[in-house]
């Protein structure tokens, strides 16, 4: 079932276009990656789903209700986390906890929450460091185990260890039914727990993919090297890019079945090496951010 | 909403505190003066001739009343210039920071993520901010009770309660000008700055209409004007006007604001 459903979603602000006619889903038990340059409009796109901003044009559902009209029942069920982890700097982290438990409720997460993240909540929130910060929001995120969670870069500031253990929470929320919308510009992360991949650029869509049809994209580079004259001009036709040029050799990325390429090169007598690499998922990444 | 509310003047207390401390601490010092100045009447009245009459009108200092009572006295001193001013910047203050502040830090975030509605936040935090002012004024003022019986000066308390009342009414309508300019504005400055220039004006105008009669209806357009402390405190009056205006202004600026709130977009920085 949907869990989140953005349709032909804009945003102007005045005339810079921020979100322009975006559409995407989310689904229950899915953990979504929302990729994009800065100033793509990740943030925008995640401010009008929490309803801080209104769009200009488009709609945006979730649990099937309707999140600007149903915005404060919504937030009940929704864990929402800001890429600035604003906090109250006077107030302790307990004080935080307790805050959000008189809005929301008792939280019998909470404390499960603070022991694996080694957070101390007695220290006040102006006095913590950027990853312990990070903690806090984390926690006050999570505490109420909402069915929905917007994370604005969750992790950032956090060592690995505690990447691995936020990890382990979003996919064990995930496999409860819960969905997980997230933005983040660690590619890493976004392969190792993200299902699937929505990449903004310029305010638009330009791919949604899940990761195992990236994985599946073929990106090669080659490097070709020569005895003599570099046949450039044959080589370097239409889907083919030129990436470096040595003395005695080419670089090249192909987008494409690499069988032609590789044919074309055997033709050539004063080929003398020739070295072939798959892309890193990182780097497929990469092409949709140019 | 209580928990807002209980959070907000919890995080204030101390400020709230100090400003309640600085105005009694006055108070301490005019009720320590009033017995001399009372002994010492005639000397000063001849002292008072020599003012520059128009200069101690426009300060609202009437010399008959300013020597023979304590009333008249701190009236005078005290909440002529010096308790508005702690007011003024205790309103200002709170209310600029408040919305547009938590906007500005992205505090606002923490609360708009919660199940509760804009109005509810608007007027939780509206609603604290109207309980600190009933706080200073009610300590602030109180604090002339103890004073006078420590210095044995006799007071008509009920005239301090009705200046309770036209100071609060006079803070009421400051307030909600300054809430609604900071439900309008994304960082805190801009209505700190707009109030403050405003009541700079005002007051520069209940200035000029006391020392020019042609500009007498200028004062119409202050505050300062309709917060009569002389007519409270002497005469235990408040002039229904007074009330009409700064009651009107606060509530259409409150209302006003609270359309905004909930209707503007809301991005932090």
């Amino acid at each position: 079932m949907t869990a989140i459903k953005v349709e032909r979603l804009k945003k102007y602000f005045g005339t810079t276009k921020a979100v322009d006619g975006i559409s995407f889903e989310v689904n229950e038990g899915e953990i979504v990656g929302f990729l994009g340059p800065n100033g793509a409009g990740k943030t925008t796109t995640i401010r009008c789903m929490m309803d801080f901003i209104r769009p200009t044009q488009g709609r945006i559902e979730i649990l099937g209700l309707d999140a600007q009209k149903n915005a404060t029942k919504l937030k009940s069920n929704i864990g929402y986390l800001s890429s600035e982890t604003n906090l109250y700097k006077s107030w302790t982290g307990q004080e935080h906890i307790h805050f959000l438990e008189r809005i929301k409720g008792i939280s019998k997460f909470d404390e499960e929450l603070i022991d694996k993240l080694k957070f101390d909540t007695r220290k006040k929130a102006g006095a913590l460091s950027t990853g312990n910060r990070q903690k806090l929001g984390i926690i006050l995120a999570l505490m109420h185990q909402p069915k929905i969670l917007i994370l604005d870069e969750p992790t950032v500031g956090l060592d690995p260890l505690l990447q691995n253990y936020i990890y382990e929470i979003l996919k064990a929320e995930a496999a409860k039914g819960n969905a997980v919308f997230m933005s983040s510009h660690n590619l890493a992360e976004v392969e190792k727990i993200c299902d699937r991949v929505v990449i903004l650029k310029e305010g638009k869509i330009v791919a949604t993919e899940s990761i195992s049809d990236i994985r599946r994209k073929r990106i090669y580079t080659v490097h070709a090297y020569f005895e003599g004259e570099i046949p450039k001009k044959e080589i370097v036709t239409d889907g083919i890019e030129l990436i470096e040029e040595f003395s005695d050799g080419l670089a090249l990325r192909i987008k494409a079945d690499i069988r032609p390429l590789l044919h074309k090169l055997s033709e050539y007598n004063n080929l003398k090496d020739l070295e072939v690499t798959h892309a890193s998922l990182e780097e497929v990444f990469m092409e949709f951010y140019k | 909403m209580l928990a807002i509310i209980g959070k907000t003047i919890k995080s204030n207390r101390v400020g709230l505190g100090i400003y309640i401390a600085i105005a009694a601490s006055f108070v301490w010092m005019y009720a320590a003066f009033y017995p001399s100045i009372f002994r010492e009447s005639e000397k000063l009245r001849e002292a008072f001739k020599a003012y520059p009459q128009d200069m101690l009108k426009a300060f609202g200092i009437e010399v008959d009343s300013f020597i023979s009572s304590f009333e008249g006295f701190i009236s005078g001193e005290h909440f002529s210039m010096l308790w508005p001013i702690i007011l003024i910047v205790l309103v200002i203050a709170y209310a600029a920071s408040t919305l547009a502040g938590e906007i500005e830090s992205g505090t606002i975030e923490l609360l708009l993520a919660q199940p509760i509605s804009r109005l509810k936040v608007f007027f939780s935090k509206y609603f604290s901010g109207l309980i600190l002012i009933i706080v200073f004024i009610a300590l602030s003022n109180a604090s002339v009770f103890p004073f006078a019986r420590l210095y044995n000066i006799t007071i008509h308390w009920q005239n301090f309660i009705t200046l309770s009342i036209i100071g609060f009414l006079f803070a009421f309508a400051i307030f909600g000008f300054c809430f609604m300019l900071s439900a309008v504005y994304s960082s805190k400055g801009m209505p700190a700055t707009i109030t403050g220039g405003l009541l700079i004006i005002m007051y520069a105008l209940k200035i000029f209409a006391t020392f020019q009669e042609s500009l007498d209806k200028l004062k119409y357009a202050s505050f300062f004007h309709y917060y009569d402390y002389k007519a409270a405190l002497l005469n235990n009056h408040i002039d229904l006007l007074n009330v009409a205006v700064f009651l009107a202004v606060g509530i259409i600026c409150t209302v006003v604001g609270a359309v905004v709130f909930v209707k503007r977009d809301i991005a932090t920085t």
